[in-house]
């Protein structure tokens, strides 16, 4: 191969679409070529150019309502930009999975509240002693209570479609050293809506140890999100069972087995 | 800002968990409709996008314009759209980077240094002077496209095609000269 078909070439290198053999012969070429690879520079220059896109801000702030900085551009762009209509497209999505919860704060784990009940005892002792002594008591707790950054977030598969796709390796629960607590993403498979639901989880002796109720299915996405302390997994394997709640009988609706790795 | 978003805020700062599990259950949300097209990333987009609203939530950046949750909506997906993005060039460093060391950052496509505003500057500059037809091709090469399909696609025999492409990138170059001198 010339200088003339591999600078020719070098596009379609960048986009990935040489047959191997091609690929193979322009990349020898390049090794030895020192204008070719040149020519390659330029070729990354000339993507650049031609594979301007708007900035995700833009994007988001199209599909939130908010005043593009250049809409006609915005507009054209888009009409000629797949990838850039398909982004756009996600970013709607995702909107319209909010739209529906607009300001309302979902309380997950309302049974177990305890950072409330907390505050209002150390507030209700405190102000029995002192507005000060109050004052130092709340700082000092707000102090201890650092954000934990790092939270394990796990998709997880309803019992039935675990058995069936890969066995117990799909809900395998392994937690970083440091993690005080995990979040699962409990992906519904049911049909049926209530009301409420509630959770519990069984060890492997079938025996209840934990459990709680508020728990939220996300209409849009058909999941339940609950996050549990660390302190609360068992290490042994042990089962979620999720409930639908409605006029004080409660029916078990989805099943989720876990297989500790710490 | 209103106040139910300031008070969410404090407790989620404070690690409170209620606060922490709606924050996170938003969050998670809105990055739902990208898991797809994210699966291999999805662990550490999670955690980068939780360690950004931490970040602006602690440096007191949400100033109340919209909810917190519209606002925390908007910074998802712009995590999410910033990793899609890097998946667009991921494959095409990793071919640059043995053949071209020296290749300049701004060449890669979506690369973060190209952000930068004045060779965004450039970048535009240099395409409002290129002509259709060289935005055509190269919006097919772009888009993955090979010389074959858009040869189909154009009626250009392949050899002719592959020229029209080079004339570009000589037009592409010579505009920066241009500019740049």
């Amino acid at each position: 191969m010339d200088c003339q078909d591999t600078s020719e070439l070098l596009p379609w290198l960048l986009n990935g679409t040489l047959d191997p053999a091609e690929e193979g012969e322009v990349r020898e070429h390049l090794a030895g070529c020192a204008d070719c690879r040149r020519g390659l520079t330029e070729a990354a220059f000339a993507w650049a150019v031609f594979d301007q896109h708007p900035e995700p801000q833009a994007l988001v702030d199209l599909a939130f309502g908010r005043p593009a900085a250049d809409p006609d551009r915005l507009r054209t762009h888009l009409e000629a930009c797949p990838r850039c209509a398909e982004e756009l497209a996600l970013v709607r999505r995702s909107r319209a999975l909010g739209g529906a919860e607009e300001g309302r704060v979902v309380p997950l784990l309302p049974t177990e509240d305890r950072g409330w009940r907390r505050l209002a005892a150390a507030a209700g002792v405190a102000f029995l002693i002192s507005a000060s002594g109050w004052l130092w008591t709340w700082q000092r707790g707000t102090e201890r209570r650092e954000i934990e950054v790092n939270v394990p977030v796990l998709d997880v598969l309803p019992q039935e479609r675990t058995v069936r796709r890969a066995g117990p390796e799909v809900n395998r629960l392994t937690v970083p050293a440091g993690a005080r607590s995990v979040v699962l993403i409990l992906a519904s498979e049911s049909d049926r809506e209530f009301p409420e639901y509630a959770w519990e989880m069984v060890d492997r002796s079938g025996r209840a140890v934990a459990g709680g109720g508020g728990l939220v299915r996300n209409p849009g996405t058909l999941d339940y999100t609950l996050r549990l302390p660390v302190e609360l997994l068992p290490h042994d394997r042990f089962m979620l069972r999720v409930y639908g709640e409605s006029g004080g009988r409660r029916t078990e609706v989805e099943t989720y087995e876990f297989y500790p790795d710490r | 800002m209103r106040r139910a978003d300031r008070k969410l805020i404090q407790r989620f700062l404070a690690g409170d968990e209620v606060a922490l599990a709606t924050v996170e259950g938003w969050l998670f949300r809105a990055a739902w409709p990208y898991r797809q097209r994210l699966s291999g990333d999805w662990p550490d987009l999670q955690q980068d996008i939780r360690t950004e609203v931490v970040r602006l939530l602690r440096e007191d950046r949400f100033r109340g314009e919209s909810s917190l949750k519209t606002y925390l909506w908007r910074v998802a997906n712009h995590a999410c759209l910033d990793r899609l993005r890097q998946r667009h060039r991921r494959r095409w460093l990793e071919l640059a980077d043995p053949l071209e060391p020296d290749l300049p950052p701004a060449a890669a496509p979506g690369d973060e240094p190209a952000a930068r505003q004045e060779t965004r500057d450039l970048l535009r500059r240099v395409l409002d002077q290129m002509p259709e037809d060289c935005r055509e091709l190269w919006q097919m090469l772009v888009a993955g496209l090979s010389y074959r399909e858009m040869s189909t696609r154009t009626g250009a025999s392949e050899g002719a095609l592959r020229v029209r492409v080079l004339r570009c990138r000589k037009k592409a170059v010579a505009a920066r000269h241009r500019l740049l001198n």
